[in-house]
């Protein structure tokens, strides 16, 4: 992580027609090569954030640096070096799968990838020469996602790119993911999938009424909304007890159960990313 | 089905119609239909009035009704109703009931303006012919998903059903056979002449067609109906080579490959097509009315149609063509906002700039050829000779850009799209009227666009063509570069809400400049 490949300075816009802002006064950076997460609940301000950063937004107010430059002296030439994956399925209904991406490679100055190798590593190959029509929605998912990957982009804009998947299909975009980064790609994420942004995001960011109100690591996010405790569930008499510690100092007894011989498990109390987002946005996932 | 279910159904059906901006759509309608018989002199508002319930009021139901189907299917609405205890039978009957109420409610307004004599009759053709067009505008839609399927399919079925009552209504020829359109009875009812026999005639086609839009709606509604089509391997082979053109620049190929993308689904289908292809026939027909046609109209019924073909002329050829030609550009970039690409495209190097200019240099290029044949094909001769046609050709060409960009910058979904053009359609007919007001009147017939086509069209002096020329192909580009920028800077809006043109100017932080 050298350089920043995002930076947003007190970051505010308010659609028209509406009472309060949507993003309002947001501060955040994005490291280059970082698997960044924007979440929070709906209506928060995530997919606008998102799109006032991919230029299809305007009317804001604040300071935006995408790739090194300001966002505003950046022409068409930045979607050479970006990749938008929408949250909604997108696509022509009467072209095949292998001709939207034909004619999205055709829009960019820049090589695509090679389309029956990204078909295979999205799990379309079997469906990409029939019409985008016929698809299903979490096949149009993985659609969006090949198509903002088609172009090799710098900078990935993921919006909700687990929806509507099964869970092999949710593996296989995280390891796309995981590619991309690999590749050196920069990844915004924005979701509603905490299992997804924990295994995947280097920080992830909590958005709340168009303001970040935490971001930080995930595992000093859970660990802060935690309970710093060990469980330990063992055997006594015959019967199963648990037994709860409190850390760093458990005290004499964790020693004395561990060598006993009569654990059945041990874990921690450290709070999940879910209870992390209920915690800071008092609302239920 | 019972009354408090009925009761929620036409709740909804308000809602989404209020929501699709149909019903501001019609208020508007029908506030400028109104305005319009206050303008013309008492003598006149009772016909105009029947002209008026007959090709607008009445006709809502022949857009509204396919545009929020074909909505609807896209968004798998009728697989959901299937799983209900609601019939498709009940939906459709819902909405068509909805919107020939809604035509009664606007056919109250318009006929309060020349007087409270022609009241309950009058209302109750109105109902009967919004019903009928309804479900005629549904039948032409058949199992479809498109509405430029549909557009070019409804002039098929409504022009041979029209076409009779037009020809009685204006007086040109008067014969029991054009009775067999219920639209001829329905005409007569709207002007008042009331008749059991055309009520009958009328319910008879409304079973017909409800029966024929029931077997659709049903068979849309079953999820085993059958997927769509599956393309060809060739076509694919064909679609994957391309990726690997070489020695043509970027921007090249995105030109090429977004003709290629428009030619599979916009021209797709046959009947966009079979449209197309039915432009010339037009003018061939308009030929043959001007001269075959006249003289047996003159000796079979004793017709003079030749003061009239000046008129006709202009009208099919001149307006109608690049009006048509527009309207289907504009409903493609309506299915494109519906299938959620637009965006899409605007976060690509080409950027939506590209696909506005690809469509726009397609629509106006087609439009100036379709009438710059089309006007020698149609037995006219410009006053002007050769530079009159193609001056003509050219201004006339350039305004297929203000139903397209309309659409397409305003228009929020179909449904929408299509309750936009039934509004500009009429208003950009109206410059035809310079045919019968007297000629003061002309210069307030160029506040629309197309007036500058119909003034270059009729144009005896070259002053006169040069000038409508300049002006109709600055005025035309004007609106479309104005509206395409619209586009292109509310491509995204709120959820639930269309931010098209309202943003603060004091709020804008930051102007998009071309790259370096």
């Amino acid at each position: 992580m050298d350089g920043l490949t995002i930076v947003v300075d007190d970051l505010a816009h308010r659609w028209p027609g509406r009472a309060r802002n949507a993003v309002d006064g947001m501060d955040f950076t994005v490291a280059e090569g970082e698997v960044f997460g924007l979440l929070g609940p709906s209506g928060a301000g995530k997919t606008t954030t998102q799109q006032i950063l991919t230029g299809l937004v305007h009317g804001w107010t604040g300071r935006v640096e995408v790739l090194g430059r300001p966002l505003g002296d950046w022409g068409p030439a930045l979607y050479d070096r970006i990749g938008v994956s929408f949250e909604l399925p997108v696509g022509w209904p009467r072209l095949t799968g292998r001709e939207d991406l034909v004619h999205f490679a055709a829009l960019h100055d820049r090589p695509a990838r090679d389309l029956d190798e990204l078909f295979a590593r999205v799990g379309l190959a079997d469906v990409a020469d029939l019409p985008v029509g016929t698809w299903s929605r979490g096949m149009r998912t993985r659609l969006n996602l090949a198509r903002a990957m088609l172009h090799r982009p710098d900078l990935l804009f993921l919006d909700e790119p687990t929806g509507g998947l099964d869970p092999v299909n949710v593996a296989a975009v995280r390891d796309l993911v995981r590619d991309a980064r690999d590749e050196g790609a920069t990844v915004v994420l924005t979701t509603h999938d905490m299992a997804t942004a924990d295994a995947l995001c280097d920080r992830v960011a909590f958005v709340v009424d168009g303001r970040i109100v935490a971001c930080d690591r995930p595992r000093t996010l859970r660990r802060a909304h935690g309970e710093a405790t060990l469980e330990v569930e063992h055997r006594v008499d015959g019967r199963l007890a648990t037994t709860t510690y409190r850390l760093p100092d458990p005290g004499p007894g964790l020693a004395e159960v561990l060598a006993s011989g009569t654990v059945e498990s041990v874990s921690t109390n450290e709070a999940t990313l879910d209870r992390v987002f209920v915690d800071l946005t008092g609302r239920a996932l | 089905m019972t009354s408090t279910r009925a009761a929620a159904l036409v709740r909804t059906e308000l809602a989404l119609q209020r929501r699709h901006g149909v019903v501001a759509a019609t208020a508007a309608v029908t506030a400028a239909w109104a305005v319009v018989l206050l303008a013309v002199p008492t003598t006149v508002r009772p016909t105009l009035v029947g002209w008026i319930l007959f090709l607008d009021v009445a006709a809502i139901g022949v857009f509204v009704v396919p545009a929020m189907t074909v909505v609807e299917r896209g968004n798998g609405i009728p697989s959901a109703l299937a799983l209900t205890r609601l019939s498709p039978a009940t939906a459709v009957a819902v909405r068509v009931a909805v919107v020939a109420v809604g035509s009664a409610l606007a056919a109250v307004v318009v006929l309060s303006v020349p007087g409270p004599s022609r009241g309950g009759p009058v209302l109750v053709a109105v109902v009967l012919v919004s019903v009928l067009a309804s479900l005629l505008g549904l039948v032409a839609l058949g199992r479809q998903a498109s509405l430029t399927t549909w557009m070019a399919r409804l002039p098929l079925l409504a022009v041979p059903l029209l076409v009779p009552a037009l020809v009685r209504g204006v007086g040109l020829w008067d014969a029991p056979v054009l009775a067999l359109s219920p639209f001829t009875g329905g005409l007569d009812l709207l002007l008042g002449r009331w008749s059991w026999t055309a009520v009958a005639w009328i319910l008879a086609w409304v079973v017909v067609l409800g029966a024929l839009a029931r077997r659709q709606a049903d068979a849309v509604g079953d999820p085993s109906a059958g997927a769509a089509p599956r393309r060809s391997e060739a076509r694919t082979r064909r679609a994957t080579t391309t990726t690997g053109v070489r020695g043509t620049t970027w921007r090249r190929r995105a030109v090429a490959s977004t003709l290629r993308v428009d030619r599979q689904t916009v021209l797709a289908d046959g009947m966009v097509l079979a449209m197309l292809a039915g432009l010339p026939l037009l003018a061939l027909a308009v030929r043959w009315l001007g001269g075959p046609g006249a003289t047996w109209l003159a000796t079979r019924h004793g017709l003079d149609v030749t003061p009239w073909m000046d008129l006709a002329r202009t009208f099919v050829v001149v307006v109608h063509t690049p009006v048509m030609l527009g309207a289907v550009a504009g409903l493609a970039f309506c299915e494109d906002r519906d299938a959620r690409v637009l965006p899409a495209v605007a976060t690509t190097r080409a950027s939506l700039v590209t696909l506005l200019a690809v469509r726009s240099g397609i629509v106006v290029t087609l439009a100036t050829a379709a009438v710059a044949i089309g006007l020698p094909l149609s037995g006219g001769q410009h006053p002007l000779g050769i530079v009159g046609t193609l001056s003509t050709a050219l201004v006339a060409g350039t305004c297929a850009l203000v139903p397209m960009t309309v659409l397409a910058a305003v228009a929020r979904d179909r449904v929408q799209g299509i309750a936009l053009l039934k509004a500009i359609t009429l208003p950009l007919y109206l410059p035809l009227a310079a045919g019968f007001v007297p000629p003061a009147w002309d210069a307030a017939l160029l506040v629309v666009p197309t007036g500058w086509s119909v003034a270059a069209a009729w144009a005896t002096s070259p002053g006169v063509l040069a000038t409508a020329t300049v002006a109709g192909i600055v005025a035309c580009g004007a609106i479309g570069w104005l509206l395409g920028r619209r586009l292109v800077r509310t491509v995204v809006a709120p959820a639930g809400r269309h931010a098209a043109g309202r943003q603060s100017a004091s709020r804008v932080a930051t102007s998009w400049k071309r790259a370096p």
